[in-house]
């Protein structure tokens, strides 16, 4: 069969599977139509996968469905941003922020909480966190000011930590980001300091780019 | 049987949006194909082969498959990432509008190699010493110029006379420069000599001219109020990063 001939096929086989959806949606009872649409909203879920969902919860005991039911209502009611780091917490203080242990002397600015909870599995890092919500991106509509940069200056300059670590993505926007707290921080008279940039850990030299390359040649250590 | 198709394409990224777990949807400005969006595949783990070469505003060679509905991205040769755009704020927010109206200004599958290679001079010439205002008026002029949406910069859009540089006006909705007798009449801004000469320099002269080159400040203001809204009124929607050009 030609290209022509294929990629016709694929779009009159997804437009069947679409038709397939909305005929079996009409077939399904009110509550169960509705749990499949709710279902689809979440990303990655598609009609066939919001479908078998649907029928998998339909089919659990009342005790599981309902600890799902609870437990995505409970984080909803629950879960705020800590005021000191803007981490998810249960009120107050998060536990990372609360915690005694921890050294008060450096502080490790992350993009999100999912960077966050990367650098916690890592558990090299026993200092404190910061969590910007976010990176610059002037295409999507983010800017300095909707992140929580004003809070780690005022967090930097009350506080009594000795480095800040910046470790957001090594992505343009997170190079960018972080270039531009370094400028901000850097007048405060504090250290400074990036993540390592380099080859990662069962990488391949071959397919690394110039950049990547470079970086690793100047972070090159004795050994 | 299926018949497999790949290509290979010359590509700046342009625009990225995250998929599922750890795969990318990556908006590809191509020489060979103009604009096409490709799923790259598990391009956000750390020792993914794609992830160098299709970073926002790089230069790459691209292989391309067919997918579905969209490209599948199966190779991605860095060629040029032009780092310094990311070391400085006020780059980085040109590089992204230089980037974005590209990204609305043309259809999909449309090849155009001279708005590829518009595009790859001007982050260029952010990545090296150029002066971003400068740079990216230019390129508003020459993109627009280029797409038949540019603005008339030597003669009367009113009556169609040579307009010298005394005493001229500047109309966004009518599409350029204005004698003075047309330009009293109608809604034109007035333009002074210096901004009318600095906008023929920045239509005529090649972008790696123009990247040696720098604005003095009023007029780089001046021709900021007018080319802004010039552009704006020739877009579907207003540019999101617009607003970062004056950080």
């Amino acid at each position: 069969m030609g290209a022509w001939g294929s990629q016709g096929c694929c779009r009159v086989g997804f437009a069947r599977d679409f038709l397939e959806v909305v005929a079996a949606m009409r077939a399904y009872p009110k509550p169960l139509a509705r749990l499949i649409e709710e279902l689809e909203k979440l990303p990655g879920i598609g009609p066939k996968s919001a479908q078998r969902l649907a029928l998998h919860l339909l089919r659990t005991t009342e005790e599981e469905a309902s600890a799902l039911a609870d437990a995505i209502r409970e984080v909803k009611e629950s879960i705020g941003t800590c005021p000191v780091c803007f981490n998810y917490t249960a009120g107050g203080p998060c536990e990372l922020c609360s915690d005694l242990q921890r050294d008060d002397g450096v502080l490790c600015v992350v993009g999100d909480a999912r960077d966050l909870m990367a650098m916690e599995r890592a558990g090299s890092h026993r200092g404190r966190y910061h969590v910007l919500q976010g990176l610059i991106s002037p295409m999507e509509g983010m800017g300095p000011d909707s992140l929580r940069i004003p809070e780690l200056l005022a967090r930097v300059r009350e506080g009594e930590f000795t480095e800040v670590i910046l470790a957001t993505n090594p992505t343009v926007e997170g190079d960018a980001t972080a270039m531009y707290v370094a400028r901000l921080l850097k007048p405060l008279g504090i250290k400074v300091t990036r993540i390592a940039l380099g080859l990662p850990v069962g990488g391949d030299l071959d397919y690394a780019d110039d950049v990547t390359i470079s970086r690793s040649l100047e972070g090159r250590r004795e050994m | 049987m299926r018949r497999v198709r790949a290509y290979r394409v010359s590509s700046l990224a342009i625009r990225h949006r995250n998929l599922g777990e750890a795969d990318r949807i990556v908006v590809l400005y191509t020489r060979e194909r103009g604009k096409l969006s490709a799923v790259a595949k598990g391009v956000r783990r750390t020792r993914s082969k794609l992830a160098g070469g299709l970073q926002l505003f790089s230069h790459a060679r691209v292989q391309l498959a067919a997918g579905r509905s969209l490209e599948i991205v199966t190779q991605a040769q860095p060629v040029h990432l032009f780092y310094h755009v990311r070391e400085d704020l006020q780059r980085y927010a040109h590089a992204s509008y230089a980037a974005e109206l590209v990204d609305v200004m043309v259809e999909d599958q449309a090849a155009d190699p001279a708005l590829f290679d518009l595009l790859l001079s001007v982050l260029q010439g952010l990545d090296e010493e150029g002066d971003p205002p400068t740079l990216i008026q230019g390129f508003q002029l020459k993109v627009l110029g280029h797409l038949g949406h540019g603005p008339e910069v030597e003669s009367c859009v009113g009556c169609g006379t040579r307009v010298g540089t005394r005493g001229a006006g500047f109309s966004v909705a009518e599409g350029g420069v204005m004698c003075e007798r047309c330009g009293g009449s109608r809604t034109a801004a007035r333009v002074t000599p210096a901004a009318l000469q600095a906008m023929r320099d920045l239509v005529e002269l090649p972008m790696e001219e123009l990247a040696r080159r720098r604005l003095t400040g009023s007029v780089r203001e001046e021709l900021g109020r007018l080319l802004q809204p010039f552009v704006e009124y020739r877009l579907p929607w207003p540019l999101r990063s617009a607003e970062f050009l004056e950080m």
